[in-house]
């Protein structure tokens, strides 16, 4: 992860919807509206894959958009890292069990960062995107709280 | 409204919470669709066709959801085709909105519509499901 | 007359919620709208096999009743409160039970506000797809008011929860009911703000106006519904008709507009959102008194056998539940029919006739779900090239074909 630092200033994100309900696609919306002002950090959506630095995977991997969403890994150029935004792109959510559900995105691509969440709230998938430049230390509570 | 279809009815029955159902013989299908729409023309449309699979009884039951917006109401005209020959006219030219729901009958349950030139498999199914013949809405498909 | 030749093919993937099958959840690419081009002009255009729906009938079938209300409030993200109270109505109708006063109330509160913000988040979208990428900025903005409108009333920005069998899960004190007041009164002269906005700038006008033109018999013929319907002329909407919950007591007027073209569309669409402010403002003076909350120990494990068939008004259009139960804890079959599935896929013939760079506009004045305002492709068919390109791009004519 040493190379996180050579987009730490600037990444640009490409959204991935892999068959979500559009419940976290439109909290990676206002993700990026006034409110939150992820531009402050330098993130924005990028125009085209091949500018993308951080791929942000929202929904249920199906088999046929497993094929898609690998493609799409495979296109971004250089340093890449992907962000799994949902309960639905970690494990399934409530769509496991039926036989043509993949899972997770950890299936198909490296994932490096989860936001849980049914669906995460905009400033929690902003604060994940920070972890993951690590522009944010991340606080670990002891056992017992504190 | 039963004065218009008094010739095709079989049954009257009710659905829960006020719709009227009107059961009816599945060859009569195209001469119900057709009686309705001239008489409340300008203002009714085909809501959707949900097929249930009715193993036990061996039949599939079609029923057609139509809103008279004159009216205010919903009402059902119901059908069964045999499981082993699924196979009814189609209702495409009289009311085109029903494009999408015989599409998704002949996809998914394998109800094949007499006359409708756009069936075509697959339409919502994956690929690996249609390769063997599998019709996923079914009680008995391996799925 | 010989059919015209096409030369460039563009294919724009679009998302939709429509819920059945056992197979693979919708995913980015579900239904294709394949447009065939002769030059500027659409010629031709079909909605393209590659669907993919989730398998929420089939997973319904496999889960109790209960389980299943909480599967039906993710079938979409966007207008999730009107979907489980559709599925929660049906339930009721089959078991016979009848929620209290209070709790009808908080359902309409709670649907009514996302039916603002749907209204909203379209309308932005709208904004971007012509180039209006400030208007864009400054609607998602206010919308963040009636999001925390929803987190005061519901708990939760987006996924609401709030219906169960015979009731709500949570209730309103008189501290949120001022909170929410309050929202609501920043919120007003920013919609009548917007609205103003929509009808008189020239820049909308020239985009809008008179595209996309559909006649009442086409629209009922070809089952679209809701705003289309409305904007049309026809008068016809699930609240009036059917009065379920709380909306036959509460004084409210359905909006319609004569025109039939994409601006008459997005503008039934702000008209609506100010009528919403206001039943919410109604109920939040009116709210009668008594128990909302239901409670859970009490209702039944199992459910009598019968058919049911509720209707509900998404902010989409009329959106469909019918459930078959043989008795049991779990349903014998559960049929969805969201409005954005008519709507997308039965009107393919509307684009023919139009240039491409109106294609986008007319899409987006359907409604269709967000997540697919991503990037079409274009398959120029003399050069054999594919190239991707985002959708605004094409609305903006910032791609030579």
């Amino acid at each position: 992860m040493e190379s996180i630092k050579l987009i730490r200033y600037s990444p640009w994100l490409v959204h991935f919807n892999t068959g979500a309900c559009n419940g976290c696609d439109i909290e990676v919306l206002a993700a990026i509206t006034p409110l939150y002002d992820p531009e402050r950090y330098g993130v924005r959506l990028a125009p085209s894959i091949r500018h993308g630095d951080i791929l942000v995977v929202t929904g249920v991997v199906t088999k046929k958009s497993a094929e898609r969403l690998k493609r799409l890994y495979e296109q971004m150029p250089g340093v890449k890292y992907v962000v799994a935004v949902g309960s639905c792109a970690y494990d399934g959510g409530v769509f496991k069990g039926s036989y043509s559900v993949v899972g997770g995105a950890n299936k198909v691509v490296p994932v490096h960062a989860y936001v849980p969440g049914c669906p995460p709230r905009p400033d929690e998938i902003l604060r994940a995107l920070l972890l993951l430049l690590q522009r944010e230390k991340q606080e670990v509570l002891e056992a017992g709280g504190k | 409204m039963d004065d218009i279809l008094k010739q095709y009815i079989v049954r009257k029955e009710f659905m829960k919470p006020n719709r009227d159902v009107y059961v009816v013989n599945a060859k009569n299908i195209r001469d119900v669709m057709k009686a309705l729409k001239e008489s409340y023309s300008g203002g009714i449309y085909l809501a959707t066709i949900a097929a249930v699979d009715k193993v036990k009884e061996n039949v599939f039951e079609l029923n057609y959801f139509i809103h008279i917006v004159y009216l205010s109401k919903t009402i059902v005209i119901k059908t069964t085709v045999p499981r082993d020959n699924p196979r009814i006219d189609t209702v495409i030219d009289i009311f085109p909105g029903a494009y999408e729901a015989e599409a998704e009958a002949y996809d998914l349950m394998g109800i094949e519509f007499v006359g409708n030139k756009y069936l075509k498999r697959p339409f919502f199914a994956p690929v690996d499901v249609v390769a063997q013949n599998i019709y996923p809405l079914r009680k008995d498909a391996p799925v | 007359m010989a059919e015209r030749e096409a030369t460039t093919v563009i294919k724009i993937p679009i998302t939709l919620d429509i819920p059945i099958g056992p197979q693979h959840p919708a995913i980015h690419e579900p239904v294709m709208l394949k447009i065939y081009a002769d030059g500027e002009e659409v010629v031709h255009a079909e909605v393209n096999t590659g669907y993919n729906h989730r398998g929420v009938e089939k997973l319904m079938e496999k889960n109790s009743f209960y389980k299943d209300k909480f599967l039906s409030s993710r079938v979409c993200g966007i207008c999730n409160t009107v979907h489980e109270n559709c599925y929660t109505r049906a339930v009721e109708y089959l078991a016979g039970l009848e929620p209290s006063p209070r709790a009808k109330y908080i359902r309409v509160l709670a649907m009514e506000l996302e039916r603002i913000h749907s209204h909203m988040i379209i309308n932005a979208i709208m904004a971007e797809v012509i180039g209006f990428d400030t208007l864009f900025m400054y609607i998602m903005r206010d919308r963040e008011l009636v999001m925390k409108a929803k987190e005061i009333l519901t708990g939760n920005r987006v996924e609401a929860e709030i219906h169960m069998f015979g009731g709500v899960r949570r209730d309103i004190d008189d501290v949120k009911k001022d909170k929410i007041m309050d929202i609501l009164k920043k919120l007003e002269p920013r919609l009548k703000y917007y609205r103003k906005l929509f009808e008189e700038d020239p820049t909308i006008n020239s985009r809008l106006a008179e595209i996309g033109i559909l006649k009442p018999e086409t629209v009922l013929g070809y089952s679209l519904l809701g705003p289309i319907l409305r904007g049309s002329g026809i008068k016809s909407d699930v609240r009036a008709e059917d009065k379920y919950d709380a909306y036959g007591e509460i004084p409210w007027t359905v909006i319609t507009r004569p025109e039939g073209d994409s601006l008459a569309r997005m503008l039934v669409r702000w008209d609506e959102a100010l009528e919403s402010l206001e039943i919410c403002k109604y109920i939040l003076e009116h709210l009668p008194q008594g128990p909302a909350v239901v409670d859970e120990r009490k209702l039944p494990r199992v459910f009598p056998p019968g058919e049911s068939y509720a209707r509900v008004e998404a902010p989409r259009g009329e959106l469909v539940y019918y459930i078959n139960s043989v008795g049991g804890a779990n349903p014998y079959r559960v049929k969805i029919r969201t409005p954005s599935a008519v709507n997308i896929i039965n009107s393919a013939f509307s684009y023919v006739g139009h240039s491409i760079a109106d294609v986008p506009v007319i899409l987006v004045s359907y409604d269709p779900c967000i997540s697919c305002m991503e990037r079409a492709i274009v398959l120029d068919l003399k050069n054999n090239v594919e190239k991707r390109v985002p959708l605004k791009y094409i609305a903006q004519k910032k791609v030579r074909l």
